[in-house]
């Protein structure tokens, strides 16, 4: 315990244009800590870690990393001076294996007269992935073939490998079922039991409340406060992240049991990879909650539900119209929406406007003979981006240049622009803020209210309860239990359904 | 170092440091660019570029390019290439000479159309059944129909019917690229083609779950430039007033090099701007023009025209990392 602070960060600011994303932000970081960073979308956290590892110079303001003055110039220079970070962002190389990912950059420790020794880097990717708790990735896999979960334990694993000092967490819980979450909960304890340090951000507030020593809160690019173990309290750090209280109703108050009786998405013994005889029908004026882990096959199930996917049994059909939903095309033309939970690869067309992104699936709606205007372009987004609140510099700015939070809003605004009748809802709310979520959720209400239909596809229990007119639980490829809206259903009695 | 490499691009992206030579490749790559090539050119050729003369030796030797690289913009903004059009022009200009002579001129544009139209709709349909990669197709089919326009005219050309060299004026060319121009720049940026081909550029997966038929905007695109490929055919068929052995070569590499020149992206997406097919043609035209006022041959103007080429395209390729705002 030489230094007990281990990074001291003075007075960074940046801003990006017009943007200022950070502003005048001082803290510091003992060693033995679990800080937690929270804030509203576009606060400026991801600013902040960026900062950090090097990825992004500030505009002004500099860092002192165990008492020396600390200049990183790249992600490679940070993990030099042990500092390991895991992006919000997927970041892991498409189209190589688990484990040259894992030691990418550090392939040469295996290597002999310029050759990787492939069958030694794989049994060290083994090694590295089992210290973490993960045996069900293989290291030779192509990285692309394994799920999102997944390629976020190899980018822990890969930190882990580095022996961090300080590892930084960038909104990554989000992306992990509670198993994942558990495994990187252990690691963060493990660290700090090592009198090492931790920057965890989150938007999730139980769950910062229940990791983390201290939360510091940020709001605008502006420090706002930081509170200790004992000060926190899941209404103050919502007041000061927002600086208003966040009303009652987080979620539906109703707890009636309300939907028409009309079928309007029907899924009949679908099969799929590891999917068995589904059967769903969604109801119109419903939202439908599927729950389970991140593995259960419930991801699947709204790609097929939307025709990205095709069955290898089974179908999806609209009853009403006698339909069969067999492409994206198909399901959009008659008003389906799907929202995937791979945001940034699948959702968005990073490298274009967010007026672009919004309008895609509004083409039709918004061609006049065959031609699209300009001015209702513009005003289609406009309307559904201010909606929802989304922070940019304006409808024309490139969507790789928002916060992770605005992205989803971004892919949301999108499909509420389309005017679809049936939602498809992967992971939602995913890396939103409490504020933006509350909309989300009114949103959804609305929708309902028109006698919209939705299938919530979601790894967060109380949204789950909170939402859904009805619940299914999957496991392994199949429905383990269904729930019907309660007041008295608890996550308890959900979770017995969705492990083993 | 795949890492690290991946980190600094990301890292330069986000905020250019010291001298950001692609933003200042991105405005030369465009009418400014243009603008300063008339220039150097004007002043070293002391006046002779922009005579009456001159301007109409420019324009015999751009508009068909020019009508080429925008029938092409679709497949670019896909991401794609069509290296397939020398040989589109070869066979129809060869095939239009051909029914020139029977049925008329009328007749002969047709065909090079429907030529030119199925050509891209075998590229695209076997791109998307086959998956096989497009621009390989389009290199197969550049010298299959290279061979065909060989056989075609027996080792030598076949002569256009004198009554239609009526037709070789400068505003009929001016009409052609005006009414092409008119018929892209609505296609590309008001309709669903163009932003469709965009998207898929962009992200093709992302545009799939949005609702685009990405295998049927993938045909259609091909379809287009081979459409356009044809239109190239009868045009330079009444331009040389026959079909040769020639007729097209080099014409693919010369679209390129002009979409290229004039600043659009090889990784398709938001970078795709049509325009570049028009300015570049004419950027080339001038360039062309200026190494032949210098006295290069044509050995040599190949030379350049490859340089400039590998120029260009370094300059502009990861344009999917630099934002072009618009
Ligand atoms: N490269 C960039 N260019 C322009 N603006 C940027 C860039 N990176 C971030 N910004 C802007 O800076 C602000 C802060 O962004 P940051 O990513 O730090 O937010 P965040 O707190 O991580 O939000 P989230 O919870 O949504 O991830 C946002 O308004 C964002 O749009
Ligand atoms: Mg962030």
């Amino acid at each position: 315990m030489s230094h007990s602070h281990v990074l001291k960060v003075n007075n960074l600011s940046k801003s990006f244009g017009p943007t200022q994303a950070l502003q005048d932000v001082s803290l510091v970081l003992s060693a033995g800590e679990i800080r937690g960073l929270i804030g509203e979308n576009g606060s400026g956290k991801s600013t902040l870690s960026n900062i950090i590892v090097g990825i992004i110079k500030p505009d002004s303001g500099e860092m002192e990393l165990r008492g020396e003055k600390y200049q990183p110039h790249s992600m490679l220079d940070a993990d030099r001076n042990k500092i390991s970070m895991i992006v919000q962002e997927m970041a892991t190389i498409n189209k190589i294996s688990v484990a040259a990912n894992l030691f990418s950059g550090q392939e040469m420790q295996f290597g002999r007269f310029g050759l990787i020794n492939q069958r030694r880097m794989n049994t060290a990717a083994k090694e590295a992935l089992l210290r973490i708790g993960v045996d069900w990735i293989e290291p030779e896999s192509d990285i692309d073939t394994i799920s999102f979960e997944d390629r976020k334990l190899v980018e822990l694993a890969r930190a882990v490998e580095n022996d961090p000092d300080i590892l930084i967490v960038d909104e990554t819980t989000t992306a992990l079922s509670q198993k994942g979450r558990e495994i990187m909960y252990r690691i963060m304890q493990e660290l700090k039991d090592q009198n090492k340090s931790v920057l965890f951000i989150s938007h999730d507030l139980s769950e910062i409340i229940d990791q983390c020593d201290t939360v510091t809160v940020l709001r605008d690019g502006q420090l706002v406060d930081t509170l200790e173990k004992e000060q926190m309290e899941i209404h103050r750090i919502q007041y000061l992240m927002i600086g208003r209280n966040i009303t009652e109703g987080y979620y539906r108050s109703d707890y009636d049991f309300s939907h028409s009786d009309e079928v309007v998405l029907k899924i009949e013994n679908v099969s799929y990879d590891q999917l068995q005889n589904v059967s769903i029908n969604l109801h119109r004026g419903e939202i439908l909650g599927i729950g389970g882990l991140s593995d259960c096959g419930m991801h699947d199930l709204g790609k097929i539900a939307f025709g990205l996917l095709k069955p290898e049994s089974g179908s999806v059909t609209l009853p009403a119209r006698n339909i069969t939903i067999k492409s994206p095309a198909v399901a959009i033309k008659n008003k389906i929406g799907y929202m995937s939970k791979n945001r940034d690869q699948e959702a968005l067309l990073l490298s274009t406007s967010i007026k672009s992104n919004v309008c895609l699936p509004s083409l039709d709606i918004l061609k006049k003979a065959f031609i699209i205007a300009r001015t209702s372009e513009k005003k289609l987004a406009n309307r559904v981006c201010s909606a929802l609140d989304v922070r940019m510099s304006s409808i024309n700015q490139h969507c790789m240049y928002l916060s992770g939070g605005n992205k989803q809003k971004v892919v949301v605004a999108k499909w509420l622009g389309n005017e679809s009748d049936i939602l498809i809802m992967d992971c939602p709310t995913r890396g939103i803020d409490i504020g933006v979520k509350q909309m989300i959720y009114q949103l959804m209400q609305d929708l309902k209210a028109e006698g919209k239909a939705i299938l919530m596809i979601s790894e967060e229990l109380p949204e789950l309860i909170g939402m859904s007119d009805n619940i299914l639980i999957m496991k392994d490829g199949r429905i383990s239990a269904s729930f019907q809206r309660s007041e008295d259903l608890t996550e308890a009695q959900i979770i017995k359904y969705m492990i083993s | 170092m795949v890492t690290d490499t991946d980190l600094t691009q990301k890292q330069k992206s986000r905020q250019p440091i010291g001298f950001d030579y692609k933003a200042v490749a991105r405005y030369l790559s465009g009418f400014l660019g243009l603008v300063i090539i008339v220039l150097i050119f004007q002043i070293a050729s002391e006046g002779g570029l922009l005579q009456p003369r001159n301007i109409r030796l420019l324009i015999n030797q751009s508009f068909i390019i020019m009508c080429g690289a925008m029938g092409a913009s679709f497949v670019l903004a896909q991401g794609n290439l069509d290296l397939s059009l020398g040989g589109v022009v070869g066979i129809t200009s060869t095939l239009g000479v051909m029914t020139a002579k029977v049925y008329g001129p009328v007749a002969a544009l047709a065909v090079a159309l429907v030529v030119g139209l199925c050509v891209g709709l075998i590229i695209g349909s076997v791109h998307v059944l086959f998956k096989v990669p497009a621009i390989i197709l389009t290199i197969c089919m550049m010298f299959a129909l290279r061979g065909i326009t060989w056989i075609l005219n027996d080792d030598g050309s076949i002569a256009m019917p004198a009554s239609l060299a009526k037709y070789d004026t400068l505003p009929n060319k001016l009409i052609v690229v005006g009414i092409v121009f008119v018929i892209v720049f609505i296609l590309f940026e008001y309709t669903k083609v163009g932003k469709y081909s965009t998207a898929i550029g962009a992200n093709a997966t992302a545009a799939r779950q949005s609702g685009v038929p990405v295998n049927q905007m993938k045909v259609l695109a091909y379809a287009i430039s081979g459409f356009f490929g044809g239109l190239c055919g009868f045009l330079s068929m009444i331009r040389a007033a026959s079909s040769s052995t020639n007729s097209g070569s080099m014409f693919e590499i010369n679209v390129l090099t002009a979409l290229v020149i004039g600043g659009m992206s090889l990784n398709g997406g938001s970078g795709a701007k049509m325009k570049s097919g028009l300015i570049g043609a004419l950027m080339l035209a001038i360039i062309q023009n200026g190494l032949i006022i210098w006295g290069l041959n044509d050995k040599w103007q190949q030379a350049v025209q490859g340089a400039i080429l590998i120029i260009a395209v370094a300059i502009s390729y990861d344009r999917k990392n630099v934002v072009v705002i618009d």
